[in-house]
């Protein structure tokens, strides 16, 4: 499917009352109308209409309490995807992943229109608290290696990207996608529970989620950080 | 021939059947029992700790008897550590006198007198891990005639102190043995006469050739490259480092796929004959760079020492080091694989000395070295079972202490920890190879609850693991809950089939990974496991690991387990084409026909889980 033939379907279960107003949005939306329609892009579809059309209020809390740990590639993104997906209009494929690139079928599209504009079908998600890390400096880590105390630092980019574009400094580099399946993967790093972890990467947005991620998973002392 | 260990070096490699190049051949050694089921029974270490004594261990016995864990397969008694006396008497082991007052021969008699087989404990180190200086270590033939004496039927040996290698309490500074230096270039020269020493090209006549390990070296394998500091060095564009074999003792790595590199280097000679090889090296003693270089052409081996000390960063020429080539091109191998060697040589030693005494008693060995050397690809030479980890607990029982153990944890120390490793190692498992060891089980100590129970003792039945009790059989009557886990027969079966396949996981909810190789540390998840049983069924666990109930169900069928199982099941063909099946939970009791070939699990609850036996319908 495309995103003019999700379009197409959301126009015919459109109510007529809102037919005349919402057209010209509409064309502006079919500015990539021949974008594949993968779960992403059908998550961009509705954030816009949801937004631009409806002018709909948000409240979204931090993405780790969602629980979906697959939407972090580009961050315009993950607020499209948690748009749809806090306004339960799309919701994710299993635990723990929205499913960014699968397809959306025929059937779908056909559901998802339909919450668009009839909000008692709407599927919202509950948003579980979790305990957020914090951010840290250079400088603060830096004190904390010359008091002699055991700090683990982690580049959580893509493998590609940290070996194109080290950090400096004793780091190791462990892509979150690869944590969030496998987070043990740190404790060879760590002398005790409570040593200092510190996630980084370029903006400080996926280090943050990292952090969150690796709180949960039962580590003590997580912060984040970027340079 | 005679496997010996010794004190003072590490033992030279003679034969090729304790060289990392036979790991994939298949063969055991003289005295290796195969076509031995998961073996079961008590173990004092969990229940005791330390404690243990000849009173406890007698009550013990009786308990398995009284309550009838013997008809249900259990029948090995062992004494893990804390038995013996804090030294050698001439030379030999001997009970520690208070403990243990009639010695080992009179508890054997009276363990073997109920119809129950007798374990004993040692280490391949020279201390055990108490501290005591009675590790086997250079003393395997007296110590196996000890246990001719003693009619051991079992033997579960640690590795704490062992010498050559940072093993546990052992010196750190012994990493040196199992990783290669920093390689900066290797040359190759003709051979000639002793005065023609130097590497330097243009002093030399003939032919030489000099690579730059960055540049021109081939790894093969994978490098450890897990800390900060190992990341750092392995990471260098002017040397190569990080030649040895991953320590698996934690729970950062995934136990598949190559645990070791080598460094290769392709070089074409104009005539067969001897050469020499110049290492330009630098040695250390940190994970990543050792002291200890092997040096092969094809499995033939040319170099297998320590070479000189350096200064740290300081890189010096080796003396040279005579290889023969052939016309042509030749990979020629820097590598070391002295992590497993090692200590396969000290288990080899421990067999072939218990197979001298008793050559007519069928003696179990229990391999208990944690996973460090990833016994998975060496154990089944030797061992019946080989640990895969640390330990499942580290806060053991005592008399009157149940202990306690976790669900999940950071580290080994939990049943998730354990079986998270376990659970994509089918494949080192089998009738003729041996078992993955995921630990004693933890039912009955404190922080376990009935549901953790059960699924505990699902997962070790379906996982093929050994069956060690570890708790106080004084706590537990028949039919409380407890006994009602550890009793469930059916279940027991799935552990015991004569079939002898670990179950493979088939299915697990993060989306776009392999359930059968993938290795996952995140539980909040469900995973189902397939295990194809000797009449022809199969059973399907599903497990709700996380911290939550279910509200959904989870389902596999036919085609799901065909997929995965089709290749190691008796008759495949009629699970396919049958049009109904008989299901059965194990734990309900509940036995339905189904016509759908879906199988479905309820909601689970958290930590729970659900087995069931799925049997095609003949003729149908």
């Amino acid at each position: 499917m495309t995103v003019n033939e999700f379009l197409d379907i959301i126009e015919v279960k459109m109510p007529e009352e809102n037919a005349e107003t919402h057209r010209e949005g509409f064309a502006k939306i079919r500015a990539f109308g021949e974008d594949f329609l993968d779960r992403k892009t059908a998550a961009k579809t509705v954030a816009f209409i949801l937004t631009e059309i409806f002018c709909e209020d948000f409240e979204i809390n931090p993405a780790s309490d969602y629980d979906l740990y697959d939407i972090f590639f580009c961050k315009s993104c993950t607020g499209h995807i948690l748009k749809a997906y806090t306004k339960g209009i799309i919701p994710g494929v299993s635990r723990g992943r929205f499913g960014i690139d699968r397809p959306v079928s025929e059937e779908e599209a056909l559901v998802f229109a339909e919450r668009i504009f009839y909000p008692d079908k709407r599927v919202v998600p509950k948003p579980k608290r979790t305990a957020d890390a914090r951010f840290i400096t250079e400088e603060e880590i830096k004190e904390h290696i010359e008091k002699g105390e055991n700090v683990l630092v982690i580049d959580v980019r893509k493998r590609s990207v940290s070996r194109e574009e080290p950090y400096p400094g004793p780091i190791v580099n462990f892509p979150f996608e690869e944590l969030y399946i496998n987070p043990r993967m740190i404790s060879f790093g760590l002398k005790s529970a409570n040593d200092l972890i510190v996630t980084k990467c370029d903006f400080g947005y996926t280090a943050a989620e990292t952090a969150h991620f690796l709180t949960k998973m039962g580590y003590g002392n997580v912060f984040f950080t970027k340079p | 021939m005679k496997i010996t260990t010794s004190t003072e070096a590490p033992e030279k490699v003679i034969n090729k059947e304790l060289t990392y190049d036979s790991f994939t051949n298949g063969k055991v050694f003289p005295g290796k029992i195969t076509g031995k089921l998961p073996p079961m029974g008590w173990n004092s270490w969990n229940a005791f700790g330390s404690g243990n004594t000849e009173a406890l261990t007698k009550i013990m016995a009786d308990r398995m008897i009284e309550l009838g864990l013997d008809k249900l397969g259990y029948e090995y008694v062992v004494l893990d550590d804390g038995c013996y006396n804090a030294t050698r008497v001439n030379d030999r082991l001997a009970p520690d006198k208070d403990k243990f007052p009639s010695g080992f021969k009179a508890l054997a008699d009276y363990i073997h007198a109920k119809g129950l087989k007798f374990g004993m404990y040692n280490d391949i180190g020279t201390r055990l891990c108490s501290g005591l200086e009675v590790g086997t270590c250079g003393h395997e033939s007296v110590d196996a005639a000890n246990y001719k004496d003693w009619d051991i039927d079992y033997l579960k040996v640690d590795n704490c102190y062992y010498l050559w290698d940072d093993a546990t309490f052992s010196d750190e500074t012994n990493i040196r043995y199992v990783c290669a230096p920093k390689i900066k270039s290797v040359t190759f020269t003709e051979g000639g006469p002793a005065e023609t020493k130097s590497s330097d090209a243009s002093e030399q006549a003939g032919f030489t050739k000099k690579f730059d390990a960055v540049k021109n070296g081939r790894i093969e394998g994978v490098r450890e490259n897990l800390t900060p500091q190992t990341n750092q060095i392995i990471s260098s564009k002017e040397y190569i480092c990080g030649i040895g074999t991953n320590d698996g003792t934690g729970p950062a790595n995934s136990p598949r796929g190559s645990q070791s590199a080598e460094l290769l280097f392709d070089v074409e000679v104009p005539a067969d004959g001897t050469y020499r090889v110049y290492v330009e090296y630098s040695t250390d003693m940190v994970r990543g760079a050792g002291e200890w270089l092997t040096v092969s052409v094809g499995e033939k081996r040319f170099f297998d020492a320590l070479l000189p000390k350096t200064g740290r960063d300081e890189f010096v020429i080796s003396e040279p080091i005579e290889i023969e080539l052939k016309k042509g091109t030749n990979t020629v191998r820097f590598m070391n694989h002295r992590r497993q060697e090692n200590v396969l040589n000290a288990y080899a030693a421990m067999l072939s000395a218990l197979l001298t005494e008793i050559p007519d008693r069928e003696v179990l060995l229990s391999i208990c070295e944690w996973g460090k050397t990833n016994p998975g690809d060496w154990g089944y030479k030797v061992g019946n079972c080989w640990r895969i980890l640390n330990d499942i607990t580290f806060a053991v029982g005592s008399d009157g202490d149940p202990g306690s153990a976790k669900w999940e944890g950071d580290y080994t120390d939990s049943i998730l920890s354990q079986y998270n490793k376990a659970v994509i190692m089918d494949e080192f498992a089998g009738l003729e190879r041996g078992w993955n060891d995921p630990d004693m089980l933890v039912i009955g100590m404190n922080g376990m609850t009935d549901v953790m129970n059960k699924s505990h003792m699902s997962m070790w039945c379906m996982l093929n693991a050994p069956l060690m009790l570890g708790l106080d059989l004084r706590r537990i009557e028949k039919n409380d809950a407890i006994y009602k886990v550890i009793s469930n027969e059916k279940i027991i079966e799935l552990n015991q089939d004569a079939l002898g396949i670990q179950a493979k996981r088939i299915a697990t909810t993060f989306d776009g990974l392999r359930p059968d190789t993938t290795y996952i540390t995140n539980n909040e998840r469900v995973d189902i496991l397939a295990k194809p049983l000797a009449d022809g069924s199969v059973a399907l666990g599903f497990f709700n690991l996380s911290s939550e109930d279910l509200n959904d169900s989870y389902f596999a069928n036919t085609s799901d387990i065909l997929e995965y199982l089709e290749d190691k099941m008796v008759s495949p063909e009629i699970f396919d084409t049958a049009k109904s099946f008989t299901v059965e939970n194990l734990w309900t009791g509940e036995t339905y026909q189904d016509i759908s070939g879906v199988f479905e699990s309820d909601n689970i609850k958290a930590r729970d889980c659900m087995i069931l036996r799925i049997t095609p319908n003949p003729g149908q």
